[in-house]
């Protein structure tokens, strides 16, 4: 914890000093990472269920209101008692075959063969319906209206038997769902096809699946005061940090708001720093990509009704590479890596660097380039910075005119851009064909990072370079790039250094980061998290291997 | 205000010493060295590495008897509150003036090499904000970012000196050893002063957190340092000849201009200059903190970055106290002849008060809280 700043004023932290708490103190790991409890409906106060049957339903309704999918089934149940007893579920949330097996025919045909006479009423009734007739296996009583609330809201069956102080809550949650399918974020050539899907426990599952470590810890929590979204935090215990999980679980105790649609949400209000356009908190569609987070000491957040788990703490480095890295050799895996740093800088430096040149720097272009350029840009009214700037806010226009409409009208914009603004623009004379040269390899270079968040920052960081470029030339865009380094290098990510591990370097951390190393070199966990366990393996295999191999062949040689 | 703890590693402080002194060489140091001791520059060079080793030595010895304190907060235990101020204010001073030349120089050599018609106020203002931007944000973030930016720097200067290889004929440092001791004493005094750059380990020894290898650390930065900047000059004479290489005015940038990537880019001293510029805004931004932080601990005042905006207003103006580019580089040059003085009097008057009055200070602890 020592290493952390002080957070600057946060949404968050602002919302802890409103209510007077005190962020936790770090204690004992275990006794500290208290799921944060679910936030109670607002303006309701709590009361205890009536013995009386009807009363408690009558007061149900008044909670739930009058809502038309959420049924009430009054029904007798067939003991000795001839009790009465009501199933309220969400039409549409529960699972009706099984409720029809396991409960309705439980209950109105088999009761009088299972139970004894004197389990027929009260509290009896209701524990022996409990313990001998239900074959259900997900059963919690509650007690209280809030309670009973609660559960229908959640999409629980909950069943009243009259006489009875408590009700049961029967877990038989069932939906329309989508299948587990292809992530449309992160595909990859090589490697698993399996992405998320809306279901947190089944995706929880596909994570569980890949580790099975018994140190996997899974704790799950609700939030979003009406929501009430479920969210599972994963970690591994004997990797992570300590201090990591501990910040994780207080950021999320401290988020109190009424919904909670995405995991998007949920970013943004445990990021360090809000005003930064750098993201801190990565999102992934794949479960493997969580498992290797996870074993890296990171901590996954899987919410509820998103495809999208988050991963903290997060550092520049783990938006460069794409999972596929690690299934692919090193040597062709290095070379994407470095592919992949080159995307950056003409992402954000191309135009910038193209206007500084052309207009103050022309002694630096080879005479026969200049002379080129200059005949490309004759003609052409605006100055070299108009020119950037028109073309890359056609661009960015474009783009995103693009994303939004259906496929089949997609491709009449592509060609509209292509060819409409493309040509037409440059034999108008509007622009010169090298800056339309320059904003295409700009667009694919932020295109072909990986991280689609990082690409978007990257591209709005260009604006102001190539406004300084107009002004300053090279000059203005060092400055600018000073600029956008200084915020890069105080930035943190859960306490962990944003430029990590260039700065502060550490050089068995460059060796995944510049460069993907191979498999056997990368024998320690990335020690910017820091990890509890700081060895992957133990020995390298390779060397090992190598070893054996030599040690075989002395053999060899000597016989 | 929350208590920040700042810590940076020994390999950190050596590279913002490393900048200190290959930032800012291309300004005034090889001009002036050629000048005063033309091609027996090497040995002015050598000399000065060792006087400015002994003076950082020194600093290291003082640091290291106050391991959790700044000077300007042991500067008032050595000699008392009021002395102690004082001393921290001359301290603060010598920062004030020292980030101005430079910032100078700056601007001078910008206007002089790449942007002829931008007016000098304003590149100055320009490279002030990213200066007040970067104390505001503090030692660590500086830190941290020259050490992701300054293998660009040295990257540049291999480059150079790569380049110039081919050209280099070494008839021009004969004859030998044939230079005045007068002559030589006084360019050995200048290139201690390029060299030197004591008061970064001064400052910020205590918020280093393996401080028992900072001596190994300063020392290895004097070293490269000294063999870069001997390098440097080396080129220049023997691809100038000491009489050409007098009458340049940015000797580095006359080297740089000749070398060529490939046949794509041919002259690119624009892009070495961006990234000399880069190397100038750390050595100032870290000088400037300094004296920042000076001032608020001399005050006994929690938060230096309230005084960011106090003191931006003496660094512009004593920037503007040349009122031309000769009279900028006599000033540069008369700096170069005393600084050495200054820091070695800074240095041994602490040391010597601390051991004649027997002070120590505090602990060390793992670090310091700002």
């Amino acid at each position: 914890m020592s290493r952390r700043k002080t957070r600057k004023p946060l949404p968050i932290s602002r919302l802890a000093e409103a209510r007077g708490k005190e962020p936790q103190k770090p204690q004992d790991v275990e006794d500290d990472l208290k799921v944060p409890p679910p936030q109670p409906l607002e303006d309701q106060h709590d009361q205890p269920l009536s013995i009386d049957l009807d009363e408690n339903i009558e007061l149900l309704k008044q909670r739930v209101g009058a809502s038309d999918d959420i049924v009430f089934r009054n029904f007798k149940i067939n003991n000795a008692g001839e009790l009465n007893a009501t199933l309220v579920f969400v039409d549409g949330l529960v699972n009706k075959d099984q409720l029809q097996r396991d409960l309705m025919g439980s209950l109105m045909l088999f009761a009088r063969q299972t139970c004894r006479a004197e389990w027929s009423t009260g509290t009896h009734g209701y524990d022996a319906i409990k313990n001998h007739l239900l074959t259900l296996i997900e059963l919690k009583d509650v007690t209280t209206i809030r309670q009973c609330v609660e559960a229908v809201t959640a999409a629980d069956a909950l069943l009243f038997i009259d006489g009875s102080k408590k009700a049961l809550v029967l877990g038989a949650k069932s939906w329309e769902h989508r299948g587990i399918s292809e992530p449309g974020t992160e595909q990859v050539v090589r490697g698993p096809r399996d992405g998320f899907n809306e279901l947190f426990k089944s995706n929880v599952a596909l994570v569980r699946r890949r580790i099975k470590s018994p140190y996997l810890r899974v704790k799950y929590a609700r939030i979003g005061r009406r929501t009430q979204t479920d969210m599972a935090i994963m970690y591994e215990e004997n990797i992570a940090n300590p201090s990591i999980v501990k910040e994780t679980f207080r950021r999320l105790s401290l988020i109190d708001v009424d919904a909670i649609l995405d995991s998007g949400y949920i970013e943004q209000y445990i990021e360090d720093n809000p005003y930064s356009p750098f993201p801190q908190v990565q999102f992934t569609e794949r479960p493997d990509r969580v498992a290797a987070a996870l074993l890296e000491g990171r901590v996954a957040i899987l919410v509820d009704g998103t495809p999208f788990a988050l991963l903290v703490p997060a550092v520049m480095s783990n938006f460069l590479p794409s999972p596929e890295d690690y299934y692919e050799r090193w040597i062709l895996t290095s070379a994407t890596r470095l592919v992949r740093t080159l995307s950056i800088i003409i992402a954000i430096l191309l135009p910038a660097l193209y206007v500084a040149i052309v207009t103050f720097h022309q002694e630096m272009i080879p005479t026969r380039l200049a002379i080129a350029i200059a005949s490309s840009r004759e003609g052409v009214p605006f100055s070299a910075v108009v020119e950037a700037l028109l073309m890359e806010i056609t661009f960015e226009l474009l783009r995103e005119g693009t994303i939004r409409v259906p496929g089949t009208i997609g491709s009449t914009i592509g060609i509209v851009g292509g060819i409409i603004i493309g040509q037409a623009a440059v034999s108008a004379g509007l622009v010169s064909p090298l800056m339309i040269i320059i904003v295409a390899l700009t667009a694919i270079g932020s295109f072909a990072i990986p991280a689609f968040n990082v690409g978007l920052s990257l591209r709005l960081l260009r604006f102001p370079l190539i406004a300084l470029a107009g002004s300053f030339g090279l000059y203005g865009v060092f400055s600018g790039i000073i600029l956008i380094m200084l915020h890069v290098v105080s930035l943190r990510s859960f306490g962990v250094p944003y430029l990590a591990p260039v700065a502060p370097s550490n050089l068995s951390g460059m060796l995944d980061t510049v460069i993907r190393g191979p498999l056997w070199a990368l024998s320690r966990r990335p020690k910017m998290f820091r990890p509890r366990q700081k060895q992957r393996i133990d020995k390298p295999a390779f060397i090992q291997h190598q070893q054996e191999k030599g040690r075989d062949d002395n053999a060899e040689g000597n016989s | 205000m929350p208590k920040v703890t700042v810590r940076i590693s020994s390999r950190q402080l050596m590279l913002l010493k490393l900048t200190g002194i290959t930032g800012t060489i291309f300004f005034g140091a090889v001009r002036l060295l050629t000048t005063m001791a033309g091609a027996h520059a090497y040995l002015a060079i050598l000399g000065g590495g060792v006087a400015s080793w002994t003076v950082i030595f020194l600093a290291t010895r003082i640091a290291q008897r106050f391991p959790a304190e700044t000077p300007f907060e042991y500067a008032q235990i050595i000699f008392g509150k009021w002395f102690g101020k004082l001393f921290g204010f001359a301290l603060i001073s010598f920062n004030l003036v020292a980030a101005s030349l430079i910032l100078r120089s700056l601007g001078d050599f910008l206007i002089t090499a790449i942007l002829p018609q931008t007016p000098l106020s304003v590149n100055i203002t320009l490279m002030l904000v990213l200066i007040c931007v970067g104390t505001y944000l503090g030692l660590e973030a500086l830190a941290r970012f020259n050490e992701a930016f300054y293998p660009f720097i040295f990257l540049s200067w291999v480059l150079v000196l790569a380049a110039s290889v081919p050209r280099l004929d070494f008839g021009w440092f004969r004859p030998l050893f044939d230079i005045g001791p007068g002559q030589l004493t006084s360019a050995t005094i200048v290139a201690g002063t390029f060299l030197i750059d004591s008061l970064v380990v001064l400052v910020f020894y205590p918020f280093v957190t393996d401080k028992k290898v900072v001596l190994k650390y300063t020392t290895w930065s004097v070293v490269m340092g000294t063999i870069l900047v001997l390098l440097l000059q080396g080129a220049v004479i023997g691809v100038f000849s000491p009489n050409l290489a007098n009458t340049l005015t940015f000797p580095l940038l006359e080297l740089a201009q000749d070398a060529s990537l490939g046949v794509f880019l041919e002259r690119i001293e624009a892009l070495y200059l961006a990234i000399w510029v880069v190397g100038t805004f750390i050595r100032v931004a870290v000088v400037f903190y300094a004296a920042v932080l000076g001032l608020a601990q001399t005050l006994g005042i929690k938060d230096h970055r309230i005084f960011i905006p106090l003191l931006v207003v003496p660094v512009f103006y004593l920037s503007f106290q040349a009122d031309n580019v000769p009279m900028s580089f006599n000033y540069d040059s008369l700096f170069s002849h005393y600084g050495i003085f200054i820091q070695f009097g800074f240095v041994i008057s602490l040391l010597l008060g601390a051991m004649f009055r027997g002070k120590r200070g505090r602990a060390d602890s793992e670090s310091k809280s700002v």
